[in-house]
């Protein structure tokens, strides 16, 4: 059985089996039940993608943004994906980079400014209504949002989603024992920035 | 520390507004609609096919052209050696100053050395030598 995580509303990761992910694909496929299909994938993956996304630009709207962009990009794909890799590692890649060309506009916006872009997001998620962290869950975010780029990517795909390395090598294109690395990195960091406070 | 949190303890601090994963499959078939179906394709994937097309006449002109290249070679293989082009012009020249029946080598050995004419040159004797070979003589005197 090929475990295929997904993410219910109760948060809780269930695998689909692989008749189910198979027929999934087939029907992916066929021009005739794409579309029937593909809102199954939204049904099914858009919530792990949203909460991967979220937690890489941290405000709704914009995740949203890149959510929506990241099936239209994978809509149109659909004929590039050969099922070599699992939908759910190909769906995750992409939302990763979609996430990380959005950051890179965004920051070019502050290249002259006395703030960086990571000053004004932790500024707006006082004001966020879809927020709902306290002061420490706010130190969390601050200390995560200091890591590199893909230090926090790796933090937050191990740390709240608990993927798997090999899963995370996948979407990221990374060895494993680079990761395992790079997670230590994040984790040292993350436990000295909270410390000092 | 961070290590040794339970995934109870991780609370999603990230909250949506009321209903968004709900609605999220029809916002997205919304937006496919909008952008991927009235999507205009990108300049390079019409000229695409006229690329490969071109790309396609070119290596045959180049394949056609190497193969006829290479037949030319072929057929000057199979001609005479390159002393030929250089003697051809001496053949015109020593048809019109020699009998036909002269092979064409010993014309050119004529030519090219004075002494080889004198001794080209049949002595009577030796026709007499040679109509006797062959009793010839008698056929004429008779």
């Amino acid at each position: 059985m090929i475990v295929i995580f997904v993410t219910e509303k109760n948060q809780q990761l269930v695998p689909i089996d692989e008749s189910s992910y198979n027929e999934l694909i087939e029907k992916l496929r066929n021009p005739e039940s794409r579309d029937e299909a593909f809102s199954q994938v939204v049904v099914i993956y858009g919530q792990g993608l949203y909460r991967h996304i979220r937690r890489l630009l941290l405000v709704h709207s914009d995740a949203d943004d890149v959510l929506q962009d990241t099936f239209l990009k994978a809509y149109l794909s659909l004929d590039n994906f050969r099922n070599e890799s699992k939908l759910f590692t190909w769906l995750f890649r992409i939302a990763t980079n979609e996430a990380l060309n959005f950051l890179k506009k965004k920051k070019r916006n502050y290249v002259l400014s006395a703030l960086s872009y990571e000053d004004v997001l932790l500024e707006s998620l006082h004001s966020d209504p879809y927020f709902d962290g306290a002061e420490i869950e706010m130190a969390v975010q601050k200390a995560i949002l200091s890591l590199p780029e893909k230090q926090r990517i790796v933090f937050n795909l191990r740390y709240y989603d608990e993927m798997q390395y090999n899963e995370m090598s996948e979407i990221l294109g990374t060895s494993e024992g680079a990761l395992k690395a790079s997670y230590h990195h994040a984790v040292k960091k993350v436990e000295k920035f909270l410390n000092q406070l | 520390m961070v290590e040794n949190n339970s995934s109870s303890n991780k609370k999603d601090v990230f909250k949506v507004p009321e209903g968004y994963f709900d609605s999220l499959p029809g916002r997205v078939s919304e937006n496919i609609t909008a952008k991927a179906k009235n999507v205009s394709p990108r300049w390079i994937d019409i000229v695409k096919p006229y690329l490969y097309f071109a790309a396609a006449f070119f290596m045959l002109g180049v394949f056609i052209k190497i193969g006829l290249t290479l037949m030319v070679d072929k057929d000057k293989l199979h001609q005479s050696p390159p002393v030929v082009p250089a003697l051809l012009e001496n053949t015109i020249e020593v048809d019109e100053l020699i009998a036909d029946d002269v092979v064409f080598y010993e014309t050119i050995e004529l030519l090219q050395d004075g002494d080889a004419i004198e001794a080209a040159k049949i002595e009577n004797q030796a026709i007499e030598d040679y109509l006797l070979d062959y009793d010839m003589i008698a056929e004429l005197t008779e």
